[in-house]
């Protein structure tokens, strides 16, 4: 839990026909290759999984869970659904709190995906094995702000695949530093998933910082220390 | 009985298999597909014991999958036809072995990653792509070829093969290829194989196409 609350931000967003994924990717150092970290792993052809806390043991969660959604094709002939992999998921995590000798998974995940049906899915689990279904939801360092950010500007109306990715973009610049080199979106629709190039991030968050500036300077014109926003 | 025939031109890989499932004296099923998609880009065409055929593929399948997964892009045409020969090489001297006889058929976009590296040797394939067929058997040999047969109707065809094959057919030739085989497996084989399904991977992926 509390590698968790140490690890970058992981924001999801569920659409009403996207799930959006973004994560805060932290500033490495000049000789890495940033390429190469990857927080945002493929499950399966529709699945998607974020994870904040401890990236090794991410990668042993994403691994197995790989294999049982290959393992439940080839059983069932068809594909996974995202409940059933993130109840496997949060199964494995459980099992390493009450095993003998073994650690938990100092990960929380997002898992964002659709099923056959079309319709948008999006899960959290933590470390203790439990999960859920979230319309949106963050892990990771200051979760608690995005996450009071979320509850108020989420609207169930008006979530098409930019508002949706506008709004996780929001919610993580609260608390990521601004620059669109520091935030990595995946957006995910019933028949494709791209990740957001730079060129679109950057001037999707260019709008959200001037966004931001006007409704800061609509404030201080009110002259009050307001509680909105 | 069964009968796969594969050809592999400069831009295409063509396959076809007999369409017949028969169960003894019965048949079951005479439009079976056994020219099994394993990847966009990649046919896997088996005979042989009915039951294991398909175990064998579907496993094959899923696991090629979940090594592209891990990778984050696709397999080649090479490293999944290693893999499948080290699978029925292992099978063969287990408890209970695949009697599967099998057909890759691939056909590989170009990977500029390998260009470098072939730059230097002498390859006809630099950056590897194009196509691919590779024969292999229940007891684990592999051979990459132009064209092959599985099965009993393939020693008929062999003959044709061999004397009208020519490595820069076009698509309706090699069609025409393997109407020419299919009739001579009609007309020789004692067991009745009317329909053949047929298959063809070029660079734009994979097309079925109607039964001869």
């Amino acid at each position: 839990m509390e590698a968790v609350k140490k690890g970058a931000t992981a924001v999801a967003v569920r659409g009403t026909d996207s799930v959006i994924l973004a994560i805060e990717r932290k500033a490495a150092s000049k000789l890495q290759d940033t390429r190469t970290v990857k927080k945002i792993c493929k499950l399966d052809d529709n699945i998607f999984l974020a994870f904040a806390g401890l990236t090794a043991d991410a990668r042993v969660l994403v691994n197995k869970s790989r294999i049982e959604a290959q393992s439940h094709r080839l059983n069932f002939d068809d594909p996974i659904s995202v409940d059933n992999l993130t109840r496997y998921i949060a199964h494995t995590q459980q099992r390493y709190t009450q095993s003998g000798g073994m650690r938990p998974f100092g990960v929380s995940t997002l898992i964002g995906g659709f099923d056959d049906d079309g319709v948008p899915k999006l899960f959290h689990t933590d470390p203790t094995g439990v999960f859920s279904a979230w319309k949106a939801n963050a892990t990771g360092r200051n979760s608690n702000t995005v996450r009071e950010y979320l509850e108020k500007h989420y609207e169930a109306g008006d979530m098409t695949k930019d508002g949706a990715t506008k709004l996780a973009v929001r919610a993580l610049l609260e608390v990521v530093e601004s620059g669109s080199k520091n935030i990595e979106v995946l957006i995910i629709t019933k028949d494709s998933q791209e990740f957001l190039e730079e060129e679109s991030l950057s001037t999707l968050v260019t709008a959200i910082e001037k966004e931001k500036e006007e409704e800061e300077a609509k404030r201080k014109a009110k002259g009050t220390g307001s509680t909105n926003v | 009985m069964e009968t796969v025939i594969g050809i592999a031109c400069k831009d295409h890989v063509i396959v076809a298999a007999s369409a017949s499932a028969a169960h003894s004296i019965i048949q079951i099923k005479d439009t079976e597909d056994k020219l099994h998609v394993i990847d966009p880009r990649k046919i896997l065409a088996t005979v042989g014991e009915a039951g294991d055929r398909v175990q064998f593929t579907d496993y094959i399948a899923r696991n090629l999958v979940l090594n592209a997964t891990r990778q984050g892009r696709e397999n080649t045409a090479t490293s999944a036809a290693h893999f499948i020969r080290w699978q029925l090489a292992n099978s063969i001297r287990s408890r209970s072995p695949y009697q599967v006889n099998c057909l890759l058929a691939a056909f590989d976009p170009p990977l500029p990653e390998l260009k470098k590296l072939n730059e230097a040797k002498n390859e006809s394939k630099p950056d590897g792509s194009g196509s691919y067929l590779w024969y292999m058997d229940y007891l684990g040999s592999m051979e990459k070829v132009p064209f092959a047969t599985q099965g009993y109707g393939g020693t008929f065809c062999m003959a044709i093969l061999d004397r009208y094959y020519k490595e820069d057919m076009t698509e309706a030739e090699s069609q025409a290829l393997i109407g020419r085989c299919v009739d001579e497996v009609r007309k020789r084989i004692i067991i009745n194989n009317p329909k053949f399904c047929v298959k063809i991977i070029n660079k734009d992926g994979i097309k079925v196409l109607d039964q001869v």
